[in-house]
């Protein structure tokens, strides 16, 4: 990461162009990997709070923030993490889970 | 302001039976979809059925000319092309606003249903609801090819607009590129200020494209509006040059403001004659007053629009994104429209239809970190004959864990407690052997999850838990000494072959939950397992039970105390819970009891 990072500084004042692929310590990748194992790559700043990706990705899936859970690493994640505080870098991923609800009516 | 009764387009164009369709494919080899391509209209990915097409007043009552009812997942929305009836327009304007005009402003409908199965791929309504004259509705749809359902709505809408609206169906064939490239993996950019003019321009450079089609059907004219339709082309690809993004934020900031005179003189300038606007601009100010919503100022959204929004689901972003509005009840409209100083993001409408607002109630533990966030939503899940959800579940499994960590700090570390959709991971497998042919299926599901557990060492430890949801039941699997599974004892494999079979297959990941019943020498088993608060299972004395975690967590812990009914609830959850968490397995860890407990599907409720 470290290197990653240094280089990233190194080409990043003469990238005017901010494709993709432009490498910037401030933006990470993120996939979201839903729950039918679909992809959605998330381009974000590693300070902005996810809840930015959240809305995104639900409201692209069509699905509702409350009944998608965040997972990184098995770990719930809550809209006010960063990618940053959670340690993420390029290409990590994060779990998109629909709700699961049990029960009986007994 | 009141929308008079002016055709919404003016210019309606008609299209001949074939020319759209050579246009179509002469355009199409230059369209390329870029990556995160944005169709205007309903966004990719989103399932979506034209349910219903209200057109039995179109003829009859003026205000009614068509209607649509869409269904969108939780959503249903209705279209109408009418104008003259504010009560219609005040629903029409929003939903229409919604699903976005092209730069030629006729409302397109792009229904795109990624499941093959369905029998319409795709589906394009593009119709100009101009009341009066006849001759300029436009009608104009594309249809997968054997839809049979849709052939009945088309031939509603024929019958409700009669002989003088030419129909045409478009060559679906490309569209069902389209539909392709939906289920691919997109990309989106969230990333605002610094990458808005160019991810805009690239996303605006497609949405022209995907007007193409439409504006080559203004080519193919037969009537008088040749020069309207030319110069819409011209339109097209002077936003497609300059990337529709400054045009659209134009566009929506002029809905919002009372500045929409000048908007539209502006694109007055570029496509028609000016003398057309009177009517136009009665339109959007209805809009403005019926679309609720709210912008900062045309600046401030040119440069704060995240990408991702301006490109891809301007008008269907309906909530406010900002961060501040998660902690906040679902605000009204009139909020929205206050709040419009946001630096962020831009404020829209709250939908009235199927939004939930997440709305943070209190997370635990409330020291930060691996927190359990739990919404109104799963407080909900509280009231009585209400099946719980994850994340009560996961909330009360923490708060046992986090009681027996300060109760009993040797016996906690023992103890791995997974969260409820590690089981439901684990059981993908069967579609990852579809997904990756190469890979060993197990492989492909433990790379997934071996970072789940990359901190702790399972083996390490004596009791895992594993919350599992099946078939609308939770259960709860307790796997006690792992370690077992390491040695080489051909009994415990022999056993087990479900067990072993996925042992083998992920050797380092033990905690393969209800299969795997090792029986073999285990160590004794504490029975003090939930020693204090949570132990204070069968009694369940609600009120115990639930205020130790709100000591627990102090200020920290928000609950609305409004919804004193929530909390009743939550006790009675809790109450559930703990028969179903902590009494089998309290039960069941007898010392003699030495194997695997896949415990209980327990009525939660």
């Amino acid at each position: 990461m470290e290197d990653n990072n240094n280089n990233k500084e190194a080409q990043a004042p003469g990238a005017a162009d901010v494709k993709d692929a432009k490498p910037d310590t401030e933006h990470v990748n993120i996939k979201v990997i839903g729950p039918d194992n679909s992809e959605v790559m998330f381009k974000i700043k590693t300070s902005t709070k996810l809840s930015k990706l959240m809305t995104a990705y639900c409201s692209r899936t069509g699905q509702t923030m409350g009944s998608v859970r965040f997972l990184v690493d098995g770990q719930r994640i809550g809209p006010d993490d960063t990618p940053q505080g959670l340690g993420l870098e390029e290409g990590d991923a994060i779990d998109a889970m629909t709700e699961q609800v049990g029960g009986c009516q007994c | 302001m009141p929308a008079k009764s002016p055709p919404l387009k003016p210019q309606g164009r008609r299209l001949s039976k074939s020319s759209p369709q050579k246009q179509q494919q002469q355009q199409q080899p230059q369209q390329r979809p870029p990556k995160s391509f944005p169709l205007r209209g309903v966004r990719i990915g989103h399932h979506v059925q034209i349910a219903d097409v209200h057109a039995a007043h179109a003829t009859k009552d003026p205000s009614s000319h068509l209607k649509i009812t869409i269904r969108y997942m939780q959503r249903t929305m209705e279209i109408s092309g009418l104008r003259e009836s504010n009560e219609l327009m005040k629903i029409s304007a929003a939903d229409i606003l919604a699903l976005e005009y092209t730069e030629q402003r006729n409302l397109a409908v792009m229904c795109i249903i990624p499941n093959d199965t369905m029998e319409s791929l795709f589906e394009e309504v593009v119709f100009d609801p101009s009341c009066d004259d006849k001759s300029r509705r436009l009608i104009y749809l594309c249809w997968g090819t054997q839809a049979k359902g849709d052939r009945s709505t088309f031939a509603r809408l024929q019958e409700s607009f009669g002989g003088d609206i030419e129909f045409s169906a478009l060559d679906v064939s490309d569209f069902q590129k389209y539909a392709s490239e939906l289920t691919k993996p997109a990309s989106i950019d969230l990333i605002s200020s610094d990458d808005d003019g160019d991810c805009g321009g690239d996303g605006c450079g497609s949405s022209s494209d995907m007007a193409k089609p439409a504006a080559s059907t203004a080519k193919s004219d037969t009537n008088s509006s040749h020069s309207q339709s030319s110069s819409r082309d011209k339109a097209a690809s002077i936003g497609a040059s300059q990337g529709l993004s400054a045009v659209k934020s134009q566009y929506w900031s002029s809905i919002n403001s009372a500045t929409s005179t000048s908007f539209m003189s502006s694109i007055g300038e570029r496509t028609r004659g000016k003398s057309k606007y009177a009517d136009d601009d009665a339109y959007w100010e209805s809009t403005n007053v019926y679309g609720k919503r709210a912008l900062s100022s045309r600046a401030e959204r040119r440069t704060s629009t995240p990408s991702f929004f301006a490109t891809e689901s301007r008008g269907y972003e309906l909530r406010k994104t900002n961060v501040g509005s998660m902690a906040e009840p679902p605000s009204s409209l009139e909020e929205d429209n206050n709040s419009g100083s946001d630096g962020d993001d831009f404020v829209v409408q709250h939908r009235k239809v199927g939004v939930d607002v997440y709305s943070l109630k209190f997370e635990y533990p409330p020291d930060g970190g691996k927190s359990i966030y739990v919404g109104g939503s799963d407080i909900s899940r509280l009231r009585s004959g209400e099946f719980l959800n994850d994340t009560i579940i996961e909330f009360y499994m923490r708060y046992i864990s986090e009681n027996l960590r300060t109760a009993d700090a040797k016996l906690y570390e023992r103890c791995f407690f997974f969260n409820t959709f590690f089981f439901k991971k684990l059981s993908q497998r069967s579609r990852a052997i579809t997904t990756d042919d190469d890979e060993d299926p197990m492989g492909v599901v433990y790379n997934q999850l071996k970072k789940w557990t990359a901190s702790v060492d399972l083996f390490d430890k004596d009791y895992i838990f594993v919350p599992i949801n099946e078939n609308i039941h939770w259960y709860l699997a307790v796997i006690t000494n792992p370690r077992a599974m390491l040695s080489t004892n051909p009994e415990a494999s022999a056993t087990d072959p479900n067990g072993n079979d996925i042992c083998a297959a992920t050797p380092p990941k033990p905690a393969d939950p209800p299969a795997a019943s090792p029986t073999v020498d285990l160590p004794p088993l504490p029975s003090t397992l939930f020693p204090s608060p949570p132990s204070s299972r069968p009694s369940l004395d609600r009120d115990d039970s639930l205020a130790p975690a709100l000591k627990n967590s102090d200020g920290d812990i928000d609950i609305e105390m409004a919804d004193s009914s929530a909390n009743e609830d939550m006790a009675g959850a809790t109450e559930a819970l703990s028969q179903a968490n902590v009494t089998k397995p309290g039960l069941e860890l007898s010392p003699s009891t030495l194997e695997l407990e896949e415990a209980l599907k327990q009525d939660m409720t």
